[in-house]
């Protein structure tokens, strides 16, 4: 069983993307620089704006953002 | 091969030629930051700005480029994308291009895709291709993939694309000759897919592995499922294409530019780097430009001389010596600062570095009502705030876009570094540690200024929160010295640009308006009478001085500067430096020069003496200095905050569509520059 938590709140160094629930313009962004639902990521920074590692590239988002990025967590 | 330019549409927003009649027109296409402007730069040889840093082509730009004897084609720098769904001004406007719903349409395009992370870099190349024109793809820094251990194999990824592939180095020039005569082949061969010839004649050319037959053709509008999602589709594509290219299959381990990153984006660290790297980096401009500037300063005041000696005496004499010669020459001077500043600039640009920066201050930014993403064009206003207001396009919402505008003028631009090392120099004249401490203090001062007064717009004018930050980090990279130097040699040329035409006009004219009228004898003489002064127990040299003084004041920059002296008597400006900040209201830089005219018309300088000198040795009549510290610290914080700036003027007006934002920003700024001079004055005053 599975269920998502946002990466905001999000407890780990790596794990997959769940969905993502953001305007659409963020998550065309966001997709093209492939942070897309099924994706593995890495986070490498915590805090604000928090960095992630997906498809060979570092991306920083602010909080807001990584609140519309929901995380795979194993319940 | 020779290359030819025609034409660039840059930043600054130049007008583009349209290519010559039958000419091809080739689309440069690629993410930010992998190349594309400092290709394009070395196939036109054009000076267009580079970057490692996204956002920093944000219109398109044009050039022509021989590819052989007699074929020209028509290159077109495109904004970078990620995708072409565009979700960007920036985007849209390369999306536009590339699906010929704009003035020009493509014949080909050039891909440039990244040698050092070609993972990311590949997902837009299978979207590109499905556009269906002919493709070429420039796998660029190969040199610097080579050196990381990578070692692409480019026969593998052309026949997988169905396209032609090169690697080039736009650093180094490896691969451009092969870039511009595959360019050809391309131009006059057949549409995709593409047959890759085997290299050995017992094979036939083996027709392309095109990528178009990977894509899903599913129903693409959802993104639900990551079997019909065209992102997770594209990236899982680039992600393996890019593992079959790479020959020995070794991913290089970037665990080192983790910990850099760690360090360089901690909350605290990354702040005190920050200060540090601005602080190390205009203390080495103050240095470094020190003896040039001399050089350049005593070369001035000895042309002078030089040609007072030769010319008879009289006004041509005077309009060439203080005219032009003291007014051009007292802003050329600063040339040296600029051409290092810049490329400093463009050094710690290129590095990567700038975008841990962004991560660092986006907090403190947000905070203020300031977004992520107005810190490029935040930036780019220390060079120029014009090409900054019009970066703002890559800001989505109108109030993020607003407040950045309203706010960029404030930050620290090219002309008024002659008003900022003038200062400094004058109230530090032994000590360039504490002079360049002033300058980085003055450009402190711009930004946060900046920062309070968008805080004081997001309470009042400009309600709202800023839209949160998505920012692509790109690899650090050693930065371009190359690159660097063509920035430096074109943000000098400008300036060398307006000094020749604007400053030197504005120079004339205020040089005329401090000649004429003339005083004549009897009226200089009703003038000493007026003031009980005896001619005869005055030396011939004090009367000449007291002559000339008398001279400028008659004259109607005298007559204007007697009028407005009472409005900047409260900040410590005589008259003459009112005169400055009335005749600097056009362009900022133009204060030194009128300086450098008013106080070389005056009481006669000693031979060869620099600007500085004539400033620190003026006195009033009652012997006082004119430049005491106050006033100097009074001038700099004015400078700092007032607008002086009409082409920044209209360009405000013309993205906000509005005079009425353009009124109020120089409204603002004028009254924040008065109120924190005066503030200045009385505090120095105090403590001095």
């Amino acid at each position: 069983m599975f269920s998502e938590v946002s990466l905001e709140h999000y407890i780990g160094t790596s794990g997959e993307i769940a969905r993502l629930d953001l305007p659409e313009a963020c998550a065309i962004r966001l997709k093209a620089l492939g942070l897309f639902a099924g994706q593995q990521v890495q986070l490498s920074r915590s805090g604000n704006p928090l960095i992630v590692k997906a498809a060979g590239g570092k991306v920083a988002v602010a909080t807001e953002i990584a609140r519309g990025i929901y995380m795979r967590v194993a319940s | 091969m020779s290359t030819s330019v025609e034409a660039a549409e840059s930043q600054s927003g130049g007008a583009s030629k349209a290519p010559q009649t039958g000419e091809s027109v080739v689309a440069m296409l690629g993410n930010p930051n992998v190349g594309k402007t400092s290709i394009f730069n070395r196939l036109t040889n054009l000076l267009a700005k580079t970057s490692n840093f996204p956002g920093t082509t944000i219109d398109r730009r044009i050039g022509r480029v021989e590819i052989a004897a007699g074929q020209t084609v028509t290159l077109v720098d495109l904004p970078g994308m990620y995708s072409f769904e565009p979700s960007s001004p920036e985007e849209q406007v390369a999306h536009d291009f590339v699906a010929g719903q704009s003035d020009l349409v493509p014949d080909a395009v050039l891909l440039i895709v990244d040698a050092t992370n070609l993972q990311r870099t590949l997902f837009l190349v299978r979207e590109a291709l499905q556009q269906g024109r002919p493709t070429m793809v420039a796998v660029n820094m190969i040199e610097a993939a080579r050196r990381r251990g990578i070692e692409i194999d480019l026969t593998t990824l052309s026949r997988k694309l169905g396209c032609p592939v090169v690697g080039v180095s736009a650093r180094t020039g490896e691969g451009f000759d092969r870039l511009k005569s595959q360019l050809g082949v391309l131009l006059s061969g057949p549409a995709l897919p593409m047959l890759i010839e085997s290299g050995s004649p017992e094979c036939p050319p083996q027709p392309a592995e095109n990528v178009l037959a990977v894509v899903s053709t599913d129903d693409e509008s959802s993104c639900g499922s990551c079997r019909v999602c065209p992102y997770a589709d594209g990236h899982q594509w680039a992600s393996s294409l890019a593992r079959e290219s790479i020959r020995d299959g070794s991913v290089v381990s970037d665990e080192t530019a983790d910990r850099v990153d760690r360090f360089l984006t901690h909350r605290w660290f990354g702040m005190a780097v920050f200060a540090a790297v601005m602080v190390v980096a205009f203390s080495l401009v103050f240095w470094i430009a020190q003896v040039p500037m001399q050089w350049l300063d005593e070369g001035f005041a000895a042309l002078g001389a030089a040609v007072s000696d030769w010319l008879p005496e009289g006004d041509f004499q005077s309009l060439v010596v203080d005219g032009i010669i003291g007014g051009v020459g007292g802003v050329v001077v600063f040339l040296p600062q600029i051409l290092i500043l810049f490329f400093m600039l463009a050094l710690l640009e290129d590095s990567g570095y700038l975008s841990r920066a962004v991560v660092v201050v986006d907090r403190w930014m947000r905070r203020v009502g300031l977004p992520g993403q107005a810190f490029v064009p935040l930036l780019a206003a220390h060079a120029c705030a014009i090409p900054a207001i019009m970066a703002t396009k890559v800001i989505e919402s109108r109030r993020d876009r607003l407040a950045a505008i309203m706010v960029i003028p404030l930050m620290t631009c090219s002309a008024r570094l002659p008003v900022y090392t003038m200062l400094a120099a004058m109230l530090f004249p032994q000590n360039p540690l504490f002079a360049a401490g002033l300058f980085a203090g003055a450009y402190v001062l711009g930004m946060v200024a900046a920062f309070v007064v968008a805080f004081v717009l997001k309470l009042t004018l400009l309600p709202g929160q800023p839209s949160p930050l998505i920012l692509d980090l790109p690899h650090y990279r050693a930065p371009s010295i190359r690159n660097a130097m063509r920035y430096s040699y074109e943000r000098g040329w400008m300036f060398l640009r307006d000094a020749g035409t604007v400053i030197l006009l504005i120079s004339i004219g205020i040089w005329a308006l401090s000649t004429y009228p003339k005083l004549s004898d009897e009226q200089f003489a009703a003038d000493l009478e007026a003031k009980s002064v005896a001619a005869e127990q005055i030396s011939e040299p004090e009367m000449e001085n007291v002559r000339a003084a008398a001279d400028q004041e008659h004259a109607i920059i005298g007559r204007l500067g007697h009028a407005v002296a009472p409005v900047f008597e409260p900040l410590g400006f005589d008259w003459k430096t009112s005169v400055g900040v009335m005749t600097s209201f056009a362009a900022r830089e133009v204060v030194v020069s009128t300086l450098s005219i008013l106080y070389g018309l005056g009481p006669e300088p000693e031979e060869g003496s620099t600007l500085q000198d004539r400033l620190t040795a003026a006195t009033y009549p009652n012997g006082q200095k004119v430049f005491t510290p106050a006033t100097c610290v009074s001038l700099l914080v004015f400078f700092v905050l007032a607008m002086q700036c009409l082409p920044t003027q209209a360009v405000t007006k013309k993205e906000t569509g509005s005079w009425k934002w353009a009124a109020f920003q120089f409204g603002y700024m004028t009254v924040l520059a008065y109120a924190a001079a005066f503030v200045a004055y009385r505090t120095v005053l105090m403590l001095t």
